[in-house]
């Protein structure tokens, strides 16, 4: 079975019905009837929160309704950490992109899937699948 | 980062909803029962209150996900795209870090 990796680029596209959204739509759709698996690193996961939290102030239910889209967040361990710094090294990846990557790296049937051009010196060492780019305005 | 806190924050200074008590031991997100807390910054405040892992967490059906992204879709119509401000903070980030390295 696939395993979708999203970061916060992808997440925030499809929420903001931009380009790529209905692809994000489709991959949430095969995993809630487990056709495929969606997780999300949880640094990424708390970054998704974050900017919820700054548009929508006191209200929670943003956050709510982002829990409910029923992604497996995985959470950071010692290894997962470790590995995470390497690839920042090696590809020149932010050190939160990197535990995306890192997630990507478990197996050949792991996909990352982004927004963010910020991976592609990754895409020789993971599998990506890179949303559309946006039209400039 | 709008969620910093601009105080140390301390486990005194953590405002608990009703029956939440902070354990000493094992600090500010968890319980003296040894239950988590879900910690809220708002307004100056942390506040923290008990979480539901298994309800919070749990695997969701199709139909819930797509009422949680029309939902979520619904909500932030209209507004300013959600990625660029994602990828603002992530361009701060960097150059502050860069000044920071800078500094040292």
């Amino acid at each position: 079975m696939v395993t979708y990796v999203l970061d916060a680029s992808a997440l925030l596209r499809s929420l903001d019905r931009e380009a790529g959204c209905h692809r994000i739509d489709q991959l949430l759709d095969e995993h809630a009837d487990q056709r495929a698996e969606a997780i999300i690193p949880a640094v990424q996961w708390g970054e998704i929160i974050g900017i919820l939290k700054k548009r929508t102030g006191t209200s929670q239910a943003a956050v709510a309704q982002a829990r409910g889209l029923g992604l497996r967040i995985v959470p950071v361990e010692g290894l997962r950490a470790e590995n995470a710094i390497s690839l920042k090294a090696a590809f020149g990846l932010s050190y939160m992109d990197a535990f995306a990557a890192e997630l990507a790296s478990d197996s050949l049937d792991h996909i990352l899937v982004t927004a963010d051009y910020d991976f592609k010196p990754a895409d020789s060492h993971i599998r990506i699948e890179f949303l559309p780019a946006k039209p400039r305005p | 980062m709008a969620f910093m806190a601009a105080e140390p924050v301390t486990l005194d200074s953590v405002n608990l909803h009703d029956g939440v008590q902070l354990n000493d031991a094992t600090g500010p997100s968890v319980s003296a029962s040894g239950s988590r807390v879900r910690l809220t910054y708002e307004n100056g405040q942390l506040t923290g209150e008990p979480a539901d892992l298994a309800e919070d967490y749990r695997p969701h059906s199709a139909e819930e996900v797509n009422a949680a992204i029309e939902a979520l879709t619904t909500m932030f119509a209209g507004q300013p795209s959600l990625e660029d401000e994602y990828f603002r903070d992530k361009a701060d980030n960097r150059a502050n870090n860069k000044e920071r390295e800078s500094q040292w």
